[in-house]
């Protein structure tokens, strides 16, 4: 069905970040929550008109914009995870001097960017969604203009970026050469005709691969995710850990699932992931326990993490990937906001010997953290174990037996690390000075409701798995 | 009809959130308005469904309300939702409506407690876990009522900490309670696998068309009932409830009285069915509920703490409820559990009057003739003792007469006179402590004199209430000699519990029980009187007479100890060993070395992090060659 | 193949003999054979300074607004198939990139100090 509706929560959000990023050039206000307040309202504007697309499969300019039901549960996803994001950045602007009215517009239009992703099947659609999140992302990375880390962070995300983005736009090139086509599916019938023949095509699509693969960090192309991670204001890197990897590992699920289903499975394509799939869930919780910085302790995790959505993506579970992807929203965001918690002005406390006592002195705090800790970790009852579980489970149906072990055994030494954060906050002397800026409604909101994410989904996901089946049935 | 009954156990929950989280902000009057008013709103809700359920004709089948389906693993299905049937009415009126009075009381009786706030949020969590158990329409959501009442149970025994002893009886509760849940998940499991389905429904539509062996349905029924063995405190797992004393008196009332440790009862009661089917079960529990209520009772005769005197005889009156339950008078164990829910917690609230007026005093060798300074807690103890003597017109009369009668009907002649015996001993150490307490000289701690008082009305008031319900209750089930109408109580129960063939007993018969009944009643008061009023010598005179009998009664037969030595002390001397030779070595050696290796692939793979962008970059290109060299050759 | 297989003979071939340079060439060094330039003099700084480069922001925006001004070339091939769309998409189009400029002017993009 055709509509006007598919283009109208793109618009908005595009829209809302010029309107805000103009508002911000123009009003020189010093305190700029009002544009937080602002961007939330154009958020919730979007989210509405998403949920009343839901089971209409919408479409626009000519089926290039896909409104169906996965695109929009992510563009929800997508739409929480910035709100999230704002409201865990709202304070942390002020108390770390990041100047930036930039930061609300340039989420909007990564934001943009991640919809544009996840709601087309043209693969050049696909790769201009991907440049304008990456372009903000870069900016975004730099916000901290005068912090070192941050701009080195900046520029190396940029450097990699954009030598990623050559090799992806090389790999669709290949491709529209021998498919003549830049539909998904148009590529797939060309290889359906002919599979040992397209070798240029193969190359095609696994530079394209590599593309994504640098967006949701699988080794060998996830070095830059520790400097990224460490460098970026810390709600950034929320943003980072949880939006493209959501839809960087969605667009890879729409591009890989159906080749599973033609008979390829004993392609090569799904033995060099499966390859991936190791190395990365071994080099991030292996790396992960040499880290002393939790946000390069989380950088590693969620490479970790990247690992076992891939064995998702590999055994063609939707559904699963999903789940994850929804758990992996709450927990990470709740993570990250769990650090910026711990910070004052004009100081983060990043470094794990800072976590020494902190859960005696700020027992709320380090009891939420601990409970997003385990989470990660995958403790029942927390929707980190049922996120795991699902992935599991449905890789030993499709015979991803091995790959299942490596995953059990490689979140037992994450667990490691995760653990030893709560030994840290519950057992050792504290012996740094540690206090906070306690007085941050938006964010402890935030950290409240995404524990009651990681409970709800973990204790009772009913309701929410039946609507991500209902996702995952448009994928087919 | 409306289905408004799933909120009953809601509104306690909301309550208990509120005072965890914002509790100690919140001024005391209004903690105890608000947690006494929760379940006050419950017991209304819980009484207008019930009504609704008497307008409504028994052909509609049970309500079931789903809220939303909670566990789905393949085949298994598992709903959150709940199940509102005579059964889960009576059960639901008896928690909230007795729960109400007691947290009534509690607010005079905590009034100088520093975790008042705490102490009323965990009772209100165990109002909520409890109805949760009686209302589940399936097993696995009654495990998790099962469960919640397990942990503020002990929660609530633990409740003063800083004692030692309490929290020691806490862990005891929880950890012999963990035995039977043991079985109790086995039996759970068993069902799943055999049934598909745990919804109470499915249970006895799977017995009905066969899809359940009987041998199966005897290992699941079995299994079950070590689980209710547990929570109900019956042999051999009864150890915990008398030390579970060490927690605050209308906690003893509430959970280890009225509710709580009546859910094995219930449990059985309500797969009555399944029961039924295996047969052979049903004698086991006679047995193990007639020599629970014997055992216990002997161990009540002896006890000089007024509070585990009570305990014993709670044990003793679960014993009987599981007789009901073994010979078949389902309805039988539940009226006598709707009786004893009323007598029970009025004689645990009576007894913590008394030790509120001596400042905590709870040997009865320091008590006596208290009759004139506690002139409102006297006669309502008085009451509550005479009806679970098993006085005429009183209600614990009527329950234990209609099990007694139903086991002679049933032939079980063994489980009778052990029920007689029992009723004898009950009436014996009833007023036994009731002599001690109220009559005789006076034993009183000087200092305890000064500050003799009696309770105030917020205690009075609701012991008062209970002592009414002692004596009336039991009118909704009189004996059948009074004619087939006669019991209400049962008939109304009919949709749940199908009533068995009846034993014919000719009414000649009938009202001979009746009237042993009554002789044996009187007959252990007349001992008590006896023993403790005209002659004091004699019980000195028995223990110095039969020392080790007194002895090996008075230290509960060792079974504490006879647990240490054949179960908890190898355990530790083998755990310890365990430790040293194994843990240590191999245990810890392995961990220790695999962490080590971890930590040096860990160490090795972090040389390759440079932090230059040419070796990123670097890294990234060997990466695309060999991913594109595979899929190539 | 027999070209890959050239290609990685000689490939391997030139690896190996300029690690072999490396491991067995001798090397006599002493302070002044170490030095940047070897022409008498002493150098004046010792490493590369960051210089500013203000004219990078500016050279961006060129970049940007010359790149885009490219989308007009097909906009124009398809033009007369979809002319009322067409108008209003490049409309919109041209409506964003004075507000990019603008953004860019009031941001101080422009200033030199």
């Amino acid at each position: 069905m055709n509509g006007f509706g598919a283009l109208a929560p793109l618009l908005i959000i595009v829209g809302a970040a010029l309107v805000i990023l103009l508002l911000d050039a123009f009003l020189k206000k010093d305190n700029k929550n009002y544009l937080a307040c602002l961007s939330l309202f154009f958020l919730v504007v979007c989210a509405v008109f998403c949920l009343r697309s839901w089971n209409k499969n919408l479409s626009y300019f000519e089926g290039q914009l896909r409104l169906d039901n996965l695109a929009l549960f992510l563009a929800f996803l997508f739409l929480i995870a910035v709100a999230f994001v704002m409201f865990i950045g709202m304070k942390y602007l002020t108390l770390q001097n990041v100047p930036g009215g930039e930061f609300y517009g340039l989420l909007l239009l990564a934001l943009s960017g991640l919809m544009i992703m996840t709601s087309s099947l043209n693969f050049i659609v696909i790769f201009l969604g991907l440049e304008v999140l990456s372009v903000s992302s870069y900016a975004l990375a730099g916000l901290k203009g005068k912090d070192e880390k941050s701009s080195e962070s900046a520029i190396k995300y940029f450097l990699m970026g954009s030598f990623a983005s050559a090799f992806l736009i090389f790999g669709l090139a290949l491709l529209f050469g021998t498919a003549h086509s830049l539909e998904i599916s148009a590529v797939l019938s060309s290889f359906r005709a002919n599979f040992e023949g397209q070798l240029l095509g193969l190359v095609g699509l696994g530079l394209v691969i590599i593309g994504f693969a640098f967006k949701i960090s699988l080794v060998p192309f996830h070095m830059w995710t520790p400097d990224v991670y460490e460098g970026a204001p810390t709600p950034v890197t929320a943003f980072f850990a949880v939006g493209p990897k959501a839809a960087g590992f969605a667009v890879l699920f729409r591009i890989l699932a159906p080749y599973w289903n033609e008979g390829f499975k004993s392609g090569r394509i799904f033995d060099v992931l499966w390859t991936v799939a190791a190395l990365t869930m071994l080099i991030g919780s292996l790396i992960g326990l040499r880290q002393k910085n939790i946000k390069r302790l989380f950088a590693y995790s969620s490479i970790a993490n990247a690992g076992y959505m891939l064995i998702a993506v590999l055994a063609g579970d939707g559904a699963s990937l999903i789940f994850f992807l929804t758990v992996y929203l709450f927990m990470g965001i709740g993570a990250f906001g769990s650090l910026i918690a711990l910070s004052k002005k004009d100081r983060e406390y990043t470094d794990l010997e800072d976590f020494a006592g902190v859960g005696f002195k700020y027992p709320w705090l380090g009891a939420i953290f601990s409970v997003f800790l385990l989470s990660l970790a995958g403790f029942p009852p927390t929707g980190g174990f049922l996120a795991k579980f699902y992935v599991f489970v449905g890789a030993v149906r499709q015979d991803l037996t091995s790959l299942v072990i490596i995953g059990v055994l490689t979140s037992l030494i994450s667990a490691f690390y995760y653990l030893r954060i709560i030994v840290y906050m519950y057992m050792r002397e504290p012996e740094r000075d540690v206090d906070i800026e306690i007085e941050n409604p938006a964010l402890f909101l935030v950290l409240f409701l995404c524990l009651y994410g990681v409970l709800q989904l973990g204790i009772f996901p009913g309701n929410v798995l039946y609507v991500i089946r209902q996702a995952a049935a448009s994928l087919f | 009809m409306t289905e408004i009954f799933w909120l009953i156990p809601f509104v306690p929950a909301a309550s208990a959130l509120v005072l965890i989280l914002f509790g100690r902000r919140l001024p005391k009057r209004y903690v105890s308005f608000q947690a006494c008013g929760a379940v006050f709103v419950s017991f209304g809700l819980a009484a207008f469904s019930f009504f609704g359920l008497l307008n409504t004709s028994p052909e509609h089948g049970p309500l079931i309300k789903t809220l939303f389906s909670w566990i789905g693993v393949g085949a298994f299905k598992a709903g959150f939702s709940f199940q509102f049937d005579p059964l889960s009415a009576i059960m639901a009126l008896v928690v909230t409506g007795v729960g109400f009075l007691i947290h009534i009381y509690s607010v005079g009786y905590m009034s100088q407690d520093k975790g008042y706030t705490r102490y009323f949020a965990h009772l209100n969590l165990f109002t909520f876990a409890m109805l949760v158990l009686v209302l589940a329409s399936n097993m696995v959501l009654m495990f998790v009522g099962w469960e919640g009442v397990g942990l503020c149970s002990y929660l609530l025994i633990g409740f003063w900490f800083e004692k030692p002893s309490a929290a020691k009886a806490g862990m005891k509760a929880f950890i012999v309670n963990r035995i039977g849940d043991a079985g109790f998940i086995l039996g759970i499991l068993f069902l799943v696998m055999t049934v598909g389905s745990s919804e109470f429904s499915a249970i006895a539509a799977a017995v009905g068309n066969g899809l359940l062996s009987q041998g199966l349905a005897t290992l699941i029924a079995i299994l079950l009932f070590i689980g209710a063995c547990g929570k109900s405190a019956q042999l051999p797992l009864h150890v915990w409830l008398p030390d579970a004393m060490e927690g605050p008196t209308p906690v003893s009332a509430l959970i280890h009285a009225a509710t709580m440790v009546t859910a094995g009862v219930y449990m059985v009661a309500r797969l009555n069915v399944l029961y039924t089917f295996s047969g052979t079960v049903g004698p086991i529990i006679a047995l193990v509920g007639a020599l629970t209520a014997v055992f216990a009772a002997t161990m009540a005769l002896v006890q000089n703490d007024i509070k585990r005197v009570l305990a014993y005889s709670t044990i003793s009156q679960l014993g009987y409820m599981f007789i009901g339950c073994g010979v078949g008078a389902y309805a039988a164990g539940i009226f006598h559990l709707y009786t004893h829910a009323f007598f029970k917690s009025l004689l645990f609230l009576a007894a913590g009057s008394v030790i509120h007026a001596l400042s905590g005093e709870q040997d009865m060798r320091r008590m006596g003739g208290l009759k004139k300074y506690l002139p409102w807690t006297y006669p309502v103890f008085l009451v509550g003792a005479v009806a679970i003597a098993g006085v005429p017109f009183l209600s614990g009369f009527f329950s234990k007469d209609a099990i007694l009668t139903r086991a002679f009907g049933q032939r079980q002649y063994v489980i009778w006179v052990l029920g007689l015996a029992g009723a004898v001993m009950t009436a014996f150490y009833m007023f036994r402590l009731i002599f001690l307490t109220f009559y005789g000289v006076e034993r009183l701690d000087p200092e305890a004199k000064k500050h003799l008082h009696e309770s105030p009305k917020v205690m009075t008031v609701p012991l008062a209430i209970l002592a009414f319900f002692s004596i009336t209750a039991g009118y909704v089930g009189l004996p059948a000699v009074l004619g087939k109408k006669a019991d209400v109580f049962g008939r109304f129960l009919e949709p749940v519990i199908k009533p068995a063939a009846e034993g014919h007993l000719g009414l000649g018969t009938e009202w001979f029980l009746i009237l042993i009944s009554v002789v044996v009643a009187l007959l252990g008061i007349f001992i008590a009187h006896t023993f403790y009023l005209k002659k004091p010598g004699i019980p000195h005179g028995l223990v110095a007479r039969f020392p080790r009998i007194y002895k090996l009664i008075y230290n509960k037969y060792y079974v504490d100890e006879i647990y240490d030595g054949a179960v908890i002390n190898p355990l530790i001397t083998g755990s310890e060993w365990i430790y040293a030779h194994f843990d240590l070595k191999v245990v810890d050696g392995t961990v220790n070395n695999s962490a080590s290796a971890v930590g040096f692939f860990g160490k090795i793979l972090s040389y390759l992090q440079t932090g230059l962008v040419k070796d990123y970059a670097l890294i990234f290109l060997l990466g695309i060659v060999i991913f594109i060299g595979v899929l190539l050759f | 193949m027999e070209l890959l297989f050239v290609f990685l003979i000689f490939g391997l071939l030139g690896v190996v003999l300029l690690s072999l340079n490396a491991l067995l060439g001798p090397k006599k060094t002493n302070p002044d054979k170490e030095q940047p330039f070897e022409c008498g003099s002493p150098y004046l700084q010792d490493e590369i300074k960051p210089f500013p480069i203000k004219f990078s922001v500016v050279a961006f925006i060129f970049l940007l607004f010359d790149i885009e001004v490219v989308f007009f070339f097909p906009w124009a091939l398809v033009f007369k198939e979809m002319r009322p769309a067409a108008l209003v998409i490049m409309l919109a189009y041209g409506a964003i990139l004075p507000a990019g400029f603008v953004y860019a002017w009031k941001k101080g993009a422009f200033k030199w100090d």
